[in-house]
């Protein structure tokens, strides 16, 4: 390949991978901000690449002028988005700066297309024609440079002081954009006459690999807060966008061949070229995709299922510990009962010792105390400790009467008041820790959403081989728009909830062979039920 | 000899109350929020010892349906929250003071005491 040959294809490679990995991660995240000021610089560099490998098409030099002019209307900005995407990716307001920066790109936007600005030129090196800088072009650099300086200012000062994860990110960002500005940057000594062979058509590679560290940052470093499985999507989205870069570049290097070997252009030839790629391209494709889960996504399935299930358990057990906390307090009321008789009886000890009558009340009320505080102890460790599932044949009047103990002084601190209405016969076959769970999740729900003096009653039904538990409170009610994400994991609306509650209540209601319905609307109160099959001796 | 009323659904506390009490004092115990408001009404009492957390209707219901029936008996509230909006609550509605579990056996005495001098009803 020829030296312009490797200046447009590392620009038109440019262009490519930026629009790819540009829609990629709008699509995927496009609520964030920082994702959608990427978006814009990278739908803005592979603008720009396109129209500079645009202009090495053309022999014109009033058309190649066109062409970079018109690319200097998106260049313009680069420096301030950047600011922008720095300060959104630190999650810090927006530097006061930029209101500067945009006076400056207003301050020459007016001199773009005049020939201040930039010159039609003549040809340079290995480019047939290229613009000459104007007066104004050399400040312009200036101003775009120490822009970009303070950009890598702004995210390097403030690196040190991320977290773990956040500062790789951020010294990936720094290096990636240190790379592509110096690389991109090459393009400029073209307008002022210089052109150094072979170092400026080569170092415009800089900018694709530039963009390739970003994707391997996504990657790699979950940078924009990317999953797993949505990483996986990124690294088949940049195969396929590579091998699709390659297929057209060699059926232009085959045409490019039979040209230079016969001295002239034949369609069959292009034909033929077009259908062998097309042939070989799924296969291909196919077989890198395997080498990359090979490489990259090796763990079979079976660990991947266990990875899974580990990691289920333990956001289980996170949600119960949390529970834990919420009932610490009201757990703290029922053992000062106790306690208080123990210590009443125990202050009397010594001058009634002699009375036969006080020390056996003294015994009864020992033992009988002392076991309440055991009782609740082995309560709440039951459900705090994880432990296997469970199935047996278990009352759901004395699993919700258990769970509504615990809850007991969280509720009597608002003053709320419980109604319970039993079916005779409520035994279902299931795991009771579990089940308490699910039905603590949805107490705490009830009770964090009432205000003072709410009520919440609880019934059981049996119906048809199920049963039905109800438990409707008098709270605020849920929106109808969030009714249906009630029970996608981190979908809540509280400030300080994981969103996993009722997430953890949805599949263990499921594992069960039940199912939850919520009925609600804003004002009317909140009434969940579920569904059990019922225990058939 | 006062007559008091000790509220409590706790079994312990009954009984502890009444290790403390029953010397200087003629008791009577109630189980539960109705068993309080049964009692006050077939009988006079002098002070009511009144548990918050009890089953059926709590101790702040009892203090308003006394109120509503126009029942002046002075109340001592005992309870093992130790909040201010409840301690709040319960003077707001009519309790003369607030006593968290759990106790001293002087605490209780002199809150006894002090209870039944302030409302004139000792000599």
């Amino acid at each position: 390949m020829t030296l312009l040959d490797h200046y447009r294809l590392s620009l038109l490679l440019t262009t490519a991978i930026s629009i790819t990995l540009g829609c990629w991660v709008l699509t995927r995240r496009r609520k964030s901000k920082a994702v959608r000021i990427f978006f814009i610089y990278i739908v803005g560099l592979g603008y720009w690449s396109f129209m500079q490998a645009m202009a090495s098409f053309t022999d014109d030099p009033r058309i190649a002028l066109a062409w970079v002019r018109a690319m200097f209307y998106a260049v313009i900005t680069f420096p301030l988005l950047l600011t922008y995407f720095f300060s959104a990716f630190l999650e810090i307001p927006r530097p006061k700066i930029c209101i500067f920066g945009w006076l400056l790109v207003l301050g020459f936007l007016p001199i773009l297309s005049t020939d201040l600005f930039l010159q039609q030129g003549d040809s340079l090196g290995f480019l047939s024609t290229m613009p000459r800088a104007g007066t104004l072009f050399l400040p312009f650099n200036v101003v775009w440079i120490v822009w970009f300086l303070y950009d890598i200012w702004l995210l390097g000062a403030r690196s040190r002081a991320l977290p773990s994860i956040k500062r790789r990110q951020a010294y990936l960002l720094l290096s990636v954009f240190i790379l592509g500005y110096i690389t991109g940057c090459t393009n400029y000594l073209y307008m002022h006459g210089i052109c150094i062979i072979p170092l400026q058509p080569l170092a415009t590679y800089g900018v694709p690999v530039a963009v390739l560290m970003i994707a391997y940052g996504i990657f790699a470093y979950g940078l924009f807060d990317m999953n797993v499985v949505i990483r996986r999507s990124l690294v088949y989205s940049i195969l396929v966008t590579l091998l699709t870069v390659c297929y057209f570049g060699l059926v232009y290097g085959v045409e490019r061949l039979f040209q230079t070997t016969f001295g002239y252009q034949s369609i069959h030839v292009s034909l033929a070229a077009f259908a062998l790629m097309a042939l070989i391209f799924q296969p291909l494709k196919i077989g890198i995709q395997r080498v990359v889960d090979w490489l990259f996504f090796r763990a079979p399935q079976e660990v991947m299922i266990k990875r899974l299930e580990r990691l289920e358990e333990e956001t289980r057990q996170m949600e119960r510990l949390k529970a834990v906390a919420i009932l610490a307090a009201g757990m703290a009321h029922e053992i000062k009962n106790p306690l208080s008789s123990i210590k009443t009886f125990a202050s009397y000890m010594e001058e009634k010792y002699d009375d036969a009558q006080f020390r056996q009340k003294f015994t009864k009320v020992m033992q009988q105390e002392t076991d309440k505080i055991n009782a609740l102890v082995r309560r709440m460790l039951d459900f705090a400790k994880p432990s296997q599932p469970k199935l047996q044949q278990v009352q759901l009047s004395k699993l919700i009467d258990e769970t509504v103990d615990l809850l007991h002084g969280t509720m009597l601190n608002k003053h709320l008041q419980i109604v319970k209405a039993y079916s005779t016969n409520d035994e279902v076959f299931a795991d009771p820790v579990q089940i308490k769970q699910v039905f603590l999740n949805i107490l705490i729900n009830s009770v964090e959403a009432m205000d003072q003096r709410g009520c919440i009653t609880i019934s059981t039904v049996a119906d048809n081989g199920h049963l039905e538990i109800l438990m409707a409170d008098t709270g605020p009610g849920i929106p109808k728009q969030d009714l249906p994400r009630l029970f996608d994991p981190f979908f809540t609306t509280k400030a300080q909830g994981t969103g996993l509650g009722l997430s953890i209540v949805h599949s263990i209601v499921k594992e069960h062979g039940g199912r939850i319905i919520v009925d609600s609307d804003v004002g009317k109160g909140t009434t969940v039920r579920i569904q059990l099959p019922a225990y058939h001796g | 000899m006062f007559r008091i009323l000790v509220a409590d659904d706790e079994e312990g506390i009954r009984e502890s109350l009444n290790l403390i009490l029953c010397e200087e004092y003629n008791l009577a115990f109630a189980i539960n929020g109705q068993d309080t408001l049964d009692k006050l009404s077939a009988e006079k009492f002098d002070l009511v010892l009144l548990d918050i957390k009890m089953p059926k209707m709590d101790g702040l219901e009892v203090m308003k349906r006394m109120r509503e029936q126009g029942m002046t008996v002075p109340v001592l509230i005992l309870t093992a929250y130790q909040s201010v909006e409840l301690a709040k609550e319960a003077i707001k509605l009519g309790a003369q003071s607030y006593l968290p579990k759990p106790f001293e056996r002087e605490q209780i005495l002199n809150e006894v005491r002090n209870t039944l001098k302030r409302d004139g009803v000792a000599l």
